[in-house]
């Protein structure tokens, strides 16, 4: 009985620690040896900030052009589809598509939240807190239930609204969080900060009301990180915009590599901005290269 | 059997203590000197260390001839035959210089570098100081003494001593070595009650808030030693702009918050600001304006809350360290001019560049007609980047590179065949 009782655990010992090797290795991007220099009809994009994927669609925030550029995948494929014009949202910084196929942009200029039908027809701006700018947003997500998860630059704090600006959340931030500047929902509900100034990353979990810190200081292997996605594996990837490069961190915010460099040739990045990744593939708004670049992640 | 018992008892014990008596005759005497040879034994040779046992202030260890407690008679792997390192020596007996719990401390105590000021045998001076007064201070902090003894409006314990408010150690309760917090420190000597503190503060309650946010404490070429740059409600002594009334209870608190307070006067560059298409971020926060400006007056043009260079750094470090780390040196980065190329408060470009096109804004400062002959501008495409055009920083990175010229890539190895690949070796 002992004997096989020692054989039990050392068998679970050996999972549990080849596991752990799994876990720990690194994650590689391969990127894409032809990335996205152009929508539909042509016209180069211009410093890009934003990227949102979701269910094989694909939606560039051509922030220099003024408009949306939308792409299916289509058999690991891009095919262009569409362009629309952001009519009053002149300075699009940031996309996303909403559970509905709809698409939310926000505009740098008036720092509002604009609802688009998933044709591209404007449908409105979101009414977020009482108005005159007491919310001024400086990323948004949007879950699966249609909910968008704002992150106020004014309060430090993320604020979950539902499509109607109805507030259902607020999760404050830590004083030792310096500044905020891009969130990611993970697959569990979990809510990710990255912190550009403290070099950190912060989560909260369904229910906690206060962000803390998951990661270590990451100075040493990032400049300035301004973008940040989460893969359905719990992957965490860091736009590193003023050094260039991408770093990824393991789901608990372990370092698990940095990938890419500053440059102009396919596969490097100059000023990445946004981020989104969908499927194992990972979109990155590179956008001091007018483009958007694809990696494959591969563990 | 008792007595017996007894004695042994007895004997013992007076053994213990004669040996630990002995242990601690060897811990005061460790080379064995002879009695009497301590001090004395030295002075033979180092004669003039006599002088010194002359001056008004000898530390005690000289004066009582205990040169070991410092020095090791024999060797050392220190200086002077020092018996611990000079960063440690003094710590042996003053580890409280160092307490725990410093809200601020003086960098020279921090290093150990504790005679700088003190001279350790002894001195003409109280504490065994080299210089007396703020002659000492003078040595390192010679332009904030300059600014003192010029100031039009001086500040009297600035003038006469330095330690009227610093410790000169560190502090366990303020920064910058101040003795006490503001305004508990000011008040000190400042009667908050009087009618003149009053009527000068017209009626606020200011002695419950931070006299250096308008007054320079080491004297200035303002009237009632204000900043030498004055926010101009605080020089027109209109307080209500932004604040409310003095008798109010909100007496000290804004009006408004953040931006929302400052577009009351600045709406032009408010309205410029969010024109622009890409704010900086901080502009927007709660704190807004206050992030980097100094609401009532500054040492700093602009208001700023510190030289612009440690003020963009404590955000921006990634950028200060590439800039240190540099070969070659862009100078408006060295002088921590950001605002030569960046406009802090928003732009058209999402680097908040004064100018989105980067030749435009190079040849501010660079004629690169005569720099360079190679083609640039909206005709010359990168050739690693269809939606690229040649420009400065097709080579260049402004604030700073591992190579030389402030090119992104090894000049002759990397950066012309990163464009021209035929020509790679």
């Amino acid at each position: 009985m002992p004997r096989r009782f020692h054989a039990v655990l050392i068998v679970a010992w050996t999972a549990w620690s080849l596991l752990g090797v799994v876990h720990a290795q690194a994650v590689r991007l391969r990127p894409s040896p032809t990335p996205i220099y152009s929508g539909r009809e042509g016209v180069a994009l211009a410093e890009p900030q934003g990227v949102a994927c979701r269910d094989s669609t694909v939606v560039i925030a051509d922030t220099g052009n003024a408009r949306l550029v939308g792409f299916a995948i289509e058999g690991g494929a891009l095919r262009p589809v569409s362009v629309w014009p952001t009519g009053q949202i002149t300075m699009p910084l940031h996309v996303e598509i909403g559970s509905g196929g709809e698409f939310w942009v926000l505009d740098g200029r008036r720092l509002q939240i604009g609802r688009f039908s998933a044709d591209g027809e404007f449908v409105g701006f979101l009414e977020l807190g009482d108005g005159d700018r007491s919310v001024v947003p400086r990323s948004f997500r949007v879950d699966p239930k249609g909910d968008l998860y704002v992150l106020d630059a004014r309060a430090s704090r993320v604020l979950v609204v539902t499509p109607e600006g109805d507030e259902r959340r607020k999760i404050a931030s830590p004083p030792e969080l310096l500044f905020a500047s891009d969130l990611a929902l993970g697959p569990q509900g979990t809510v990710y900060v990255v912190d550009s100034v403290g070099h950190r990353v912060y989560s909260a979990s369904k229910g906690d009301k206060v962000l803390a810190p998951l990661s270590d200081d990451l100075s040493e292997d990032l400049d300035f990180a301004t973008s940040i996605a989460v893969d359905e594996r719990g992957n965490l990837f860091l736009g590193d915009q003023n050094g260039g490069g991408i770093v990824v961190l393991g789901r608990d915010g372990s370092f698990r590599g940095r990938q890419s460099r500053y440059g102009w040739k396919p596969g490097m990045l100059r000023y990445p901005t946004g981020l989104c990744v969908d499927r194992g593939v990972l979109f990155v708004a590179d956008r001091g290269n007018n483009r958007v670049q694809m990696f494959e992640v591969a563990e | 059997v008792k007595r017996r018992r007894l004695l042994r008892f007895v004997g013992l014990a007076a053994w213990v203590s004669a040996a630990l008596a002995g242990l601690a005759v060897a811990a005061d005497n460790p080379f064995r000197l002879k009695p009497g040879a301590a001090g004395k034994l030295c002075l033979d040779c180092h004669a003039d260390v006599e002088a010194v046992m002359a001056l008004p202030h000898v530390h005690t260890p000289v004066e009582s001839g205990a040169c070991a407690d410092c020095h090791d008679p024999h060797a050392s792997s220190h200086g002077k035959l020092l018996a611990e390192s000079p960063e440690r020596i003094c710590l042996e007996c003053h580890d409280d210089i160092t307490a725990d719990g410093l809200v601020s401390s003086h960098d020279l105590v921090l290093a150990g570098n504790c005679a700088t000021c003190h001279d350790p045998h002894g001195s003409e001076n109280p504490s065994n100081l080299i210089r007396a007064g703020n002659d000492l201070c003078r040595e390192c902090h010679a332009e904030l003494a300059a600014s003192v003894a010029s100031a039009k409006f001086g500040h009297p314990p600035a003038r006469d001593d330095c330690l009227s408010c610093h410790d000169p150690h560190g502090s366990t309760t303020a920064r910058s070595l101040l003795r006490q917090l503001e305004p508990d420190l000011c008040v000190d000597c400042h009667d908050a009650t009087g009618g003149q503190f009053r009527s000068r503060h017209l009626g606020y309650p200011v002695e419950a808030g931070r006299c250096t946010s308008c007054h320079d404490p080491h004297g200035s070429d303002q009237g009632s030693i204000l900043w030498a740059n004055v926010h101009r409600p605080v020089g027109n002594r209109m307080c209500d702009q932004c604040h409310g009334a003095a008798d109010s209870q909100t007496a000290l608190e804004t009006k408004r918050e953040g931006l929302d307070l400052c577009r009351g006067c600045h709406s032009e560059l408010v309205n410029q600001t969010f024109n622009a298409g890409h704010v900086h971020w901080p502009v927007v926060d709660k704190k807004g304006c206050l992030n980097c400006h100094a609401p009532h007056a500054s040492a700093e043009n602009g208001l700023l809350t510190q030289p612009m260079k440690p003020l963009c750094e404590g955000c921006h470090r990634d950028i200060a360290i590439r800039a240190e780390r540099s070969v070659a040196k862009h100078e408006p980065v060295e002088a921590g001019e950001c605002t030569s190329c960046h406009d802090p408060h928003a732009g058209s470009s999402p680097l908040l560049l004064a100018s989105s096109n980067t030749i435009e804004l190079c040849g501010n400062c660079h004629d690169w007609r005569q720099h360079t002959a190679h083609p640039l501008g909206e005709d010359a495409v990168d050739t690693r980047n269809p939606n690229l055009f040649v420009d400065c920083v097709s080579c260049h990175r402004t604030h700073g590179s591992p190579h030389d010229h402030l090119a992104s890539f090894d000049v002759k190895a990397d950066l012309c065949v990163d464009c021209h690949e035929t020509f790679r070796r």
